[in-house]
């Protein structure tokens, strides 16, 4: 494109020559001609010289007009277009921005998914601590009362022995006294009361056992045999494995969600990088509808000089220098001096 | 809300380009076709930064920073050139103009917004 443009400041630029060279062959031939063929050939010089500012003065304005019209299509086109990838890269933004699911937490920290889980499971953790640690204290507490109710047990068989000892005790000192006939009618009173305390003594530990019993088997129907307490143990070990188990899974799950919406990131951002590059090349059209409106602008121009016949006092030099006064890119200039694409200046800043 | 940044270039998808990049930035971009488009939407608006083409039709880029540069309200908001074109005699005269950045086209949107940051920093 830029070569065709290139070619198109050449051809205006010849013109004009042309139709100075056609003016100056005509004069010349005039000079050397002083025969019968003199007129002539001015004459044919002259529908020469017609015939092209004709031709320049109708084709060229067409040929303006022609380009003017690409330009402003591919203006349009390429705006249209523009639009449409930045749309694209917005949209693209929009979505990576809503593939990050985060909840507010109680302290006002942005969580995801995969933070939540884990939290949860810390908290389940802890939870379950606390479960066992009232359950081994509940254990204890059982084993030391269990402990407290055999020494009472014991205690109270001590008293039946006693009181069986002083009953033994109580008979002999009965005998004892009867063999001391009159002299030993008090002590057999006394013998009587230990008798009676003896028998009291009996009674004591039987109550005292009895009411053992009953606590024991209170807290046989509190709390079991001890079977019960395993099974609370192992229920609540089972309760953390499927616990564990199902936090594990939700784990696995939402890490595996998490690497696919992170793949999505990394391929959403890559486009929209990509997009976002295309964007930068669409310049390109910028530089181009400016070559082309320059390059209408001269042919418009030539059109009208031919038009005009001003054609025979025009300096070629100026006419040049006027087209080169439009031209702002490095292309336009290289391609006015009949150079290859000089170094360009893209991407130069300059501060002032 | 984000500063407020004016776009003018006669080029529909030049204006895009340079808004895609201000507004990802958390930039507010208004637009206009030429400099005298860019006056009329000034006038009493509040803007922080302009970025000017120069060659445009109706009022071109250099005209518009000498008038911009004559209103008190707007005399020391920074304008930065944006433009295909590369001729040193040009950038003399919008440096003498008052402009205060050249960026010769095609551009880079990182380069733009450095430019930016440092005609306008935070």
């Amino acid at each position: 494109m830029i070569l065709l443009l290139g070619q198109w400041g050449i051809l205006s630029a010849i013109f004009a020559p042309l139709l100075l060279g056609g003016s100056v062959a005509a004069g010349r031939y005039l000079n050397r001609a002083h025969g019968a063929g003199l007129e002539q050939a001015a004459r044919e010089a002259a529908d020469r010289t017609s015939r092209l500012r004709e031709l320049c003065a109708r084709g060229l304005p067409v040929w303006a007009q022609q380009i003017q019209t690409s330009r402003e299509s591919a203006d349009g086109a390429m705006t249209s277009l523009t639009r449409n990838f930045g749309d694209m890269v917005e949209h693209l933004g929009a979505t990576l921005s809503a593939s990050k699911v985060t909840v507010r937490s109680e302290e006002g920290r942005e969580e995801d998914a995969v933070m939540i889980i884990n939290g949860g499971e810390a908290q389940l953790a802890r939870v379950i601590g606390v479960l066992q640690e009232l359950h081994r204290s509940k254990e204890s507490i059982l084993e030391q009362v269990r402990g407290y109710a055999s020494s009472l047990q014991e205690m109270a068989a001590d008293v039946r022995q006693i009181a069986l000892q002083i009953r033994l005790l109580a008979l002999n000192g009965a005998i004892e006294a009867s063999r001391a006939g009159e002299a030993g009618k008090a002590f057999a009173v006394v013998v009587g009361e230990m008798r009676q305390l003896s028998g009291q003594s009996a009674e004591m530990g039987d109550r005292i056992s009895k009411k053992v019993d009953a606590v024991n088997h209170s807290l046989a129907g509190m709390f079991g045999d001890g079977t019960s307490t395993d099974a609370e143990a192992s229920s609540i070990q089972k309760a953390e494995r499927d616990i564990l188990s199902v936090i594990a899974r939700f784990k696995d799950l939402t890490q595996g969600l998490s690497q696919s919406v992170h793949g999505m990131e990394t391929e959403g951002k890559a486009l929209r990088e990509r997009i976002s590059e295309a964007l930068v090349d669409f310049q390109f059209q910028d530089r181009i509808s400016q070559i082309l409106s320059h390059a209408a602008q001269g042919m418009a121009q030539l059109g009208v000089l031919a038009e005009r016949r001003e054609e025979e006092t025009l300096s070629l030099e100026d006419w040049l220098a006027g087209m080169a006064e439009s031209f702002t890119t490095h292309e336009e200039f290289a391609n006015l001096q009949g150079k290859a694409r000089g170094a360009s200046a893209e991407h130069e800043v300059t501060y002032f | 809300m984000g500063k407020k940044i004016m776009v003018i270039d006669d080029s529909a998808s030049l204006r895009e380009v340079v808004s895609i990049a201000l507004k990802a930035a958390g930039y507010d971009v208004t637009e206009a076709v030429d400099g005298q488009d860019a006056l009329a939407k000034l006038d009493g608006n509040k803007v922080n930064l302009v970025i000017c083409d120069v060659n445009m039709p109706v009022m071109d880029g250099i005209t518009f920073v000498k008038e911009i540069k004559k209103r008190a309200d707007y005399r020391f908001v920074p304008v930065m050139m944006l433009t295909t074109e590369s001729r040193e005699s040009r950038k003399e005269e919008g440096q003498r103009a008052g402009a205060k950045a050249w960026v010769v086209k095609p551009f880079r949107p990182e380069q733009i917004l450095h430019a930016v940051s440092k005609l306008m920093p935070a």
